[in-house]
């Protein structure tokens, strides 16, 4: 059995009081992340693809209008009182503002008492100190230097380590991390997301690792998908998508990351036609159509299946359509 | 008038405290730096290293309990820091114009686009009439690429990408000689900052004005400048062109800085520098990075490095490039 599979997963957000109007945020959703290794999965996508609706429906906080997600086989919506808090247990999350996250009135050590409290790990106030502290060495902090403070006494890589390390100390098989590093410092990133892949190795737990950011995913990821406006554009391996998207969405993507190299400048001048004006979304069609520059006629009238077009790697484009056999991964 | 031998900006020994109960916290500590004509400078550094202070203080914005201790902020041959409240008004945006951070919040969300830009024009350019600042505004509007509809539209009807040009557009209304950029894109997907980097970088080309961007994407100061300023717990540790930046770095704080960019091209382990940056209210003693330095040496713990030009048009603060002490 799967450990965490998504199936068709749709959400509809209607809005407007006497006329609705209805907004797919995410579209005919599916993935699955098998578990028996454990791997980090990215999902990538700018503001408006729907990353974030994905980790609110994966993690129980919304409910999906169509589609399925399953936890070890069991849709999470239909769960037992005890399925439920294995799952919740099991599944843990950590966000994007590590300075939000806190209860300033409160010590930190309070994040870590109210989860041991609640799932019944310790059976004594030496105990809980014990997995406290082992949780925080997991993640490179001293103990001594964090237990006791408050949140303003702590910088924010600090607090969003204090994050993982809370997230850890339930055991989890699976971490959905929604912009864990956007918001710390460019020289802290790097180290955070070591321990992400530590414990991924060490402990077998998986990351659903939602990100903007295409540099800081293909440095700890094993696989991608690319949203836009809540469609898989393109998915697969994550080595083989970064060196050689096939979407022309995962291409303009990469091509606009600016390199911090002063000997690669960015190349093509963007319109500003491409950017920030309201699109009309096709209905029918293809996402990206308006803004492709490769766009046909058919891409208007009929949304594209995914195409295989290397080995593990998937793209929902037309331009690839003679190519490979054209399987028809989704309807 | 300008007088194009002359650079734009001279700071000298700036310094800004926040004053605290417990005392001083050093937020800008003896910081120099001279921005050419045309020029794109770029301040890049953690998170509370003071760039953005630097910046305000340049501007005369410092706000209680902040205060700028000592310095010089001499902008085309005249000193802000000793300006009359009116002059140093009529200074603001004729002669230099700050993008703030998060810009695209600081439009008036009651306020037409055109109303906004027009109300920044009247108050500085006292002779134009409301014709001839209409006529400018469409201009302006037409160099940052907005269509001329959005003239007549309030902030909530733009996308973000488009408040931004807004606020370039404004910036830039009376032809300012030195445009301040703090983190102008920070906000906006990569496509979109892609696109919005252009046009202030077209905008700033053409009015031949020059450009002092803060940020701490070090791939987009990597695209778009000529020179940067390393900035590290308040004080300026490296001054070069960006080639030597990013290809040949001096101090050791900007070879870990760069050396922890995540790339698209190799993957990497163990990025990072080790340690945090120190409280200001009692930095360490000698050069302020030493705590977190892999070469720190005796003299590091003691005295306060100097910045000082190590290579042709490179200037670092450090110990390991001085001639009494052993080179690496």
């Amino acid at each position: 059995m799967s450990l965490f599979e998504v199936k068709n997963l749709t959400k509809i957000y209607g809005s407007g009081f006497i006329t609705k109007t209805h907004a797919a945020a995410l579209d005919n959703f599916s993935m699955l992340i098998e578990g028996q290794t454990p791997q980090i999965t990215t999902i990538a996508g700018e503001s408006g693809s729907g990353k974030t609706t994905l980790a609110n429906l994966v993690l129980g906080f919304l409910s999906p209008t169509t589609g399925e997600i399953l936890y070890r086989g069991k849709n999470i919506w239909k769960m037992s009182r005890s399925e439920r808090f294995t799952f919740r247990r099991e599944v843990q999350a950590i966000f994007q503002d590590p300075y939000g996250t806190y209860n300033p009135f409160y010590r930190v050590d309070t994040v870590f008492n109210t989860v041991i409290g609640k799932f019944k790990l310790a059976h004594s106030r030496a105990e809980a100190r014990k997995i406290t502290e082992n949780a925080l060495e997991v993640v490179g902090l001293r103990p001594n230097e964090i237990l006791g403070k408050f949140p303003h006494q702590l910088s924010g890589g600090q607090r969003q380590r204090i994050m993982i390390a809370r997230a850890f100390l339930l055991k989890p098989r699976l971490i959905v991390a929604d912009e864990p590093v956007s918001m710390i410092d460019a020289s802290l990133q790097g180290r955070i997301l070591d321990i992400f892949q530590q414990i991924k190795a060490d402990f077998n737990i998986s990351f659903l690792y939602i990100t903007h950011d295409l540099s800081t995913a293909y440095q700890i990821s094993d696989d991608i998908f690319v949203l836009y406006r809540g469609s898989v554009m393109e998915r697969g391996d994550i080595d083989g998508i970064i060196q050689n998207p096939q979407h022309p969405y995962t291409q303009l993507l990469i091509n606009s990351i600016p390199v911090p190299d002063p000997d690669i400048r960015w190349e093509g001048r963007l319109k500003s036609s491409t950017a920030g004006k309201p699109q009309t979304i096709s209905d029918t069609g293809c996402k990206f159509a308006s803004r492709c520059p490769h766009v046909m006629p058919r891409c208007v009238e009929k949304l594209p299946p995914e195409y295989q077009v290397a080995q593990n790697q998937f793209a929902a484009c037309y331009l690839y359509d003679s190519v490979g056999d054209g399987m028809k991964a989704k309807t | 008038m300008i007088d194009k031998s002359q650079p734009v900006l001279k700071v000298e020994d700036l310094q800004v405290f926040y004053w605290s109960k417990r005392g001083p916290i050093r937020a800008v500590d003896g910081v120099s730096f001279t921005i050419k004509r045309n020029e794109r400078f770029g301040f890049i550094g953690e998170s509370g290293c003071g760039k953005t202070t630097t910046m305000m203080a340049v501007l005369r914005l410092i706000k209680p309990p902040g205060k700028i201790e000592n310095g010089r902020v001499i902008l085309d041959g005249q000193d802000v820091l000793k300006m009359e409240k009116e002059e140093l008004r009529l200074t603001r945006w004729s002669k230099i114009a700050l993008v703030p951070q998060g810009a695209m919040n600081s439009l008036n969300p009651i306020m037409r686009i055109t109303d906004q830009i027009e109300d920044t024009i009247m108050t500085h350019d006292v002779g134009a009439t409301r014709e001839q600042a209409r006529a400018r505004i469409l201009s302006l509007l037409d160099m940052v690429e907005l269509p001329e509809r959005v003239a007549r539209m309030y902030p909530h009807e733009l996308s973000g990408g488009m408040k931004q040009r807004a606020c370039i557009a404004m910036a830039t209304a009376l032809e300012p000689q030195l445009i301040i950029a703090d983190e102008p894109t920070s906000a906006l997907d990569v496509v979109v900052q892609k696109a919005v980097m252009q046009t202030l970088i077209g905008v700033q080309e053409r009015l031949g004005s020059s450009l002092i961007l803060i940020g701490h994407d070090m791939g987009l100061t990597a695209q778009v400048l000529d020179r940067i300023g390393v900035m590290y717990a308040g004080k300026l540790v490296e001054v070069g062109e960006v080639q030597d930046i990013y290809k040949r770095p001096l101090h050791p704080y900007t070879q870990a800085l760069i050396g922890s960019l995540p790339s698209l091209k190799e993957k990497k382990k163990g990025g990072g520098i080790p340690g945090l940056p120190p409280f200001l209210l009692n930095p360490p003693a000698g050069c302020v990075f030493h705590p977190r330095c892999q070469h720190a040496m005796d003299v590091c713990r003691q005295k306060v490095p100097v910045l000082r030009e190590h290579r042709p048009n490179q200037l670092a603060a450090c110990h390991l490039y001085e001639e009494s002490n052993v080179p690496i």
